[in-house]
């Protein structure tokens, strides 16, 4: 039988094998397989009857729910492009990335259509299109044509390796390429139970935890938020076996200090990636809850790259590339490296978009010769697994989002009173950073004040958790700023 | 442990969490924890919450975090209702 070459296709022919698996469970709402198939045509149909078609860049505001997954694959069905945007981002983020993506309509909900009013408002659309989830209507079936496997499904927002955003567009084909490959390695189909709690609106929860459970024949749980009683509970009642997730919640779990002891037996697989993890918590999660939290590496223009499974004794690696993916340590002048040498980290894979939207510039300093590279370090051991032992790029990683510091920096500019700013990040037990802000300041300023400025233009994840006011700071000559310094 | 000493330790435990000088009169009952408050972000109130259940051997369920996690005298009631809570189990 040959492979399906669309999202669309896959998902036609995932609901023929699995039309008695239930593959979406959203709190009391279960949709079964067909259901799905049947609430995308008609949600495509409303697409196609707003005047959206092939090409058009849709935006998503949606929290992680059924409705996310059932717009997604009808936003795809139409040959369009899905835009994930994150319910987390202020207004002014919101209509940023809007205009940035190009968006000519958006899908958002009840609870957060009026956030999406304003941040169209903002962005000078007011008139776009607006369509809410949760109504649609069998009335209206999609007479499209379907997609093909090189049109593009996916534009998400990526910083690189450099600060500016830029936008990934993934075909359909980059997108089935990732997907069979990380299901085919994880052993992930009918019977499966998959935690989708990391936010749709990223890479990692919607190409790890939505798309590989629904094209996987797999039961899809979402979960709007994390919260580690909740989660804790819909992995026990709903017995999850795969939870896809980032350091901060898994280091939440194993650290909770539960009052009656927690059962998480059903879970075989936990994968944690977006950040690095700690052995040390992978191992206190085993201690209490019997399963080892292992590494996945990947990036927003690649999707997944490599995955570790079942090396308990490397816990510090991000695994073996997966099957079709090569992956190259590289020196200063793009010369191969060998083994446990440290080196640039090169990645050829055909899940990966080819170039940055309309950015020549940053396409050519990241994509080279069909290889990208993400701006990560790394080695490989003699095992020809990848350790990453850093970024050469400047993002801080806070609770599984990665906070650009020159955005921080920018806004904190803003402020009347600010003259110079700078951010870094700092560690924490839990395994992420914190944000620290350094200011120098034209007269005397309240730090708090300076923290509700940031709260009105950032989204939460990217506010400094402390201030600190310098008379001066460290920069070069041309006005370069020296972080390491600070 | 009175009810002073758990205001004292809870008061060192969110200045420390805080990572900035606060002199420790200006932290009040009605201290908004976030917001032009203290300014923490959800995140940080959660590393918060969590600290506080290491320090005082608590737990707090969802909606119990939520609650607490508006004031400081909204988290000094949820601390003083669990720690005096275990200590009544202990002496049953």
């Amino acid at each position: 039988m040959p492979e399906p070459s669309t999202l669309h296709r896959a998902l036609i022919l995932t609901a023929e094998r699995s039309s008695d698996q239930p593959a979406i469970i959203d709190g009391s709402v279960t949709l079964g397989y067909n259901q799905l198939v049947n609430a995308v045509e008609s949600a495509a149909g409303q697409l196609e009857r707003a005047g959206l078609s092939a090409g058009a860049n849709i935006g998503m505001l949606l929290p992680n729910s059924a409705e996310f997954a059932i717009w997604f694959f009808a936003i795809t069905r139409l040959a369009a492009v899905a835009v994930p945007l994150s319910e987390a981002l202020k207004t002014r983020e919101l209509a940023t990335h809007i205009s940035h993506a190009g968006v000519s309509a958006l899908v958002t909900n009840r609870a957060l259509r009026e956030t999406a009013v304003a941040a169209l408002t903002d962005a000078d659309q007011p008139s776009m299109p607006l369509l809410m989830a949760g109504q649609e209507s069998l009335d209206h079936r999609c007479t499209a044509r379907p997609p093909s496997a090189d049109d593009p499904a996916l534009a998400l927002r990526s910083s690189g390796s450099t600060g500016v955003p830029k936008l990934v567009m993934r075909t359909h084909r980059n997108l089935l390429f990732e997907t069979e490959r990380l299901t085919e390695a994880l052993a992930m189909g009918p019977g499966d139970r998959v935690l989708g709690v990391a936010p749709f609106s990223h890479v990692n929860g919607l190409m790890r935890s939505l798309v590989a459970a629904v094209l996987s024949g797999a039961t899809l749980v979402t979960r709007a938020g994390f919260e580690r009683s909740d989660v804790a509970r819909v992995i026990r009642d709903q017995r999850i076996s795969v939870f896809v997730g980032v350091p901060f919640m898994f280091a939440m779990l194993a650290d909770a200090r539960w009052p009656t002891p927690v059962d998480l037996s059903s879970l075989r697989l936990c994968l944690s990636a977006s950040a690095p993890l700690k052995p040390a918590v992978s191992r206190r999660f085993h201690d209490r809850y019997g399963c080892h939290v292992l590494q996945l590496y990947g990036t927003t223009e690649t999707g997944s790259i490599a995955v570790n499974l079942g090396a308990a004794d490397a816990l510090e690696s991000v695994g073996r590339p997966l099957p079709g993916i090569d992956v190259r340590i590289v020196g200063e002048s793009g010369e191969p490296l060998p083994p446990r040498t440290q080196g640039t980290i090169g990645i050829l894979s055909p899940a990966a978009a080819t170039g940055y939207q309309g950015s020549t510039e940053a396409t050519g300093h990241a994509f080279r010769d069909g290889w990208f590279f993400p701006g990560d370090v790394g080695f490989i051991d003699d095992g020809g697994r990848l350790h990453l032992v850093g970024r050469t790029s400047l993002f801080i990683n806070r609770g599984g989002f990665k906070v650009n510091p020159e955005e921080v920096e920018s806004v904190l500019a803003e402020h009347p009173l600010v003259r110079d700013a700078a951010v870094t990040g700092v560690d924490t037990d839990a395994g992420d950073q914190r944000i620290r802000a350094y200011v120098v300041v034209d007269a005397p300023c309240d730090e708090t004040a300076l923290i509700a400025f940031c709260r009105e233009r950032l989204a939460d994840y990217k506010l400094p958790s402390t201030i600190e006011f310098r008379a001066s700071l460290p920069r070069t000559v041309t006005g370069k700023l020296l972080r390491a310094q600070l | 442990m009175t009810g002073v000493d758990i205001e004292n330790r809870l008061k060192r435990v969110v200045l420390d969490h805080l990572g900035r000088p606060l002199p420790i009169d200006e932290l009040r009952r009605e201290t908004s924890l976030y917001g032009r408050g203290l300014g923490f972000s959800s995140l940080d109130l959660v590393s918060l919450l969590v600290a506080v259940e290491e320090t005082f051997d608590i737990f707090f369920d969802g909606e119990e975090m939520s609650a607490a996690a508006q004031t400081f005298g909204a988290l000094l009631a949820a601390v003083e209702c669990k720690v005096n809570a275990s200590a009544a189990e202990r002496d049953a």
